[in-house]
């Protein structure tokens, strides 16, 4: 656990919106336009980032996969990846807290 | 029945290949097969825009599981995001391909770190391909020297010798081929293109210049032209398109470095434990200097050679006249090592 702490957080911010998206149970095409759609076309995943990092979030047991029908995965957030995730929101909270202290809300 | 268009073709660089064959689809020649790495097979067809990528999927010597399944796993992924697996070569060089997307992404590695993972296969794979080369050349010497003390003859140890000699030639052009595909696939396509000057503003030429003063007139001539330097390799210069502001250039070495320092009573610039020459002191004292005669770092190269430029003629550099200075004295070493061979060989006779 500590160490998966240590290797995920801070996350990258590709790390951070698949694992939002796995919320829900999606395939690797759902994941890519999940992303897209919600930071409206500013984050795009092309095959090798999203391969490499599904890869590395199985193995370190982030992620599950639900079910493998021709070929297609189907991921799913695990208990662990959630954990991960909440700590990770609450960090952003904190720096986004400290940046507005210091900067204000608009930035100005 | 399909009308089918073979082609010979050799590229070693990958970058190179892929852009051809996205030229061909754009012609209306759709990549079918690949054989011995040089026959390309095209179907015929409406013309398309279409992008490729090819990758491979090497196993470690004892592979997980999950290696065992990389390839399963990528090619259902691949699919899904719209790459199709084409072919595959001899050499287990598999063939993606898919239709171009505007706006969208048109490479299978879009970020510096998945680059840095394609890159590093196909490195890992030339330099292994080496070291199994290196390996033979050394159970062949070792056979050949037996084989010499058996039958009591020099022969066989002459026919290790240039055995050996062509062999390492060639796992030196292995390794060099492995560096440089890993320099050309941890850069995306674009940032290729700039560097190899194949976009509109941007160009390479080749040029030896042995004296400093004709570098830097070739270069300030190119400069009234538009033409700024960005980046030199040793006969190779690539140039990017700017304003024509005309620009003064300067070389220096650390053989200038030192020049200066000893004029100004200044201990000189060496390092005795530093047997390959890589301390960059010298670099370090040279730009600091520059600066302060007021010139701008442009690019390095190597150990070499530091190249500065300004908007006014400067005097900078002016003492460092040769340009390969140092491998014009490599081969003087090498030169005289092989005359005090090739006399002692004759005294002895």
């Amino acid at each position: 656990m500590e160490q998966i702490i240590k290797k995920y957080i801070p996350m990258t911010e590709t790390t951070y919106y698949t694992l939002l998206a796995l919320k829900e149970e999606r395939h690797g095409y759902a994941i890519m336009q999940f992303v897209s759609e919600l930071t409206e076309n500013r984050i795009r995943m092309g095959t090798g980032t999203l391969y490499t990092m599904l890869g590395r979030l199985v193995e370190d047991g982030l992620i599950e996969i639900v079910s493998n029908e021709n070929g297609k995965k189907i991921y799913r957030l695990t208990p662990l990846g959630g954990d991960i995730l909440k700590k990770e929101i609450a960090r952003l909270g904190k720096q986004l807290k400290n940046g507005e202290d210091i900067y204000g809300k608009d930035g100005a | 029945m399909e009308k089918t268009v073979r082609k010979t073709k050799f590229y070693m660089s990958l970058m190179k290949e892929k852009l051809w064959l996205e030229d061909m689809a754009q012609q209306g020649y759709f990549l079918k097969n690949m054989n011995l790495g040089c026959v390309y097979t095209f179907s015929e067809g409406e013309p398309r825009r279409l992008v490729y990528d090819i990758d491979r999927f090497d196993l470690p010597k004892s592979p997980t599981l999950n290696e065992i399944r990389e390839k399963e796993n990528f090619v259902s992924l691949a699919g899904e995001m719209g790459w199709q697996e084409v072919t595959h070569d001899e050499d287990l060089n598999y063939y993606f391909c898919k239709p171009y997307e505007e706006g969208g992404i048109n490479e299978i590695y879009d970020t510096p770190e998945a680059r840095k993972i394609h890159a590093l296969k196909y490195r890992d794979h030339y330099l292994k391909n080496a070291g199994e080369i290196s390996r033979s050349i050394i159970y062949f010497d070792v056979f050949m020297i037996l084989l010499a003390v058996l039958a009591r003859s020099t022969t066989p140890l002459a026919v290790g010798f240039v055995w050996s000699g062509i062999m390492s030639l060639f796992v030196y052009f292995i390794e060099r081929v492995a560096r440089m595909y890993e320099n050309d696939l941890r850069m995306g396509c674009e940032e290729w293109l700039r560097a190899c000057g194949r976009e509109k503003d941007t160009k390479k030429e080749y040029h030896l210049f042995l004296t400093t003063a004709g570098l830097t007139k070739y270069l300030h001539r190119q400069s009234r032209d538009g033409w700024h330097i960005i980046r030199t390799g040793a006969v190779s210069y690539s140039f990017e398109k700017g304003d024509g502001k005309e620009l003064y250039y300067a070389v220096d070495s650390k053989a200038a470095v030192n020049k200066r320092r000893r004029k100004r009573c200044q201990r000189k610039i060496s390092d005795g434990k530093d047997i390959n020459q890589q301390n960059h002191d010298w670099q370090v004292a040279s730009v600091h200097e520059a600066e302060q005669a007021g010139l701008e770092f442009v690019c390095a190269y190597a150990c070499n050679q530091i190249l500065y430029r300004s908007s006014a003629r400067t005097d900078f550099g002016k003492r460092n006249r040769f340009l390969y200075s140092w491998m014009i004295c490599w081969c003087i070493f090498i030169l005289a090592c092989a005359c005090l061979g090739f006399l002692t060989g004759y005294m002895t006779a």
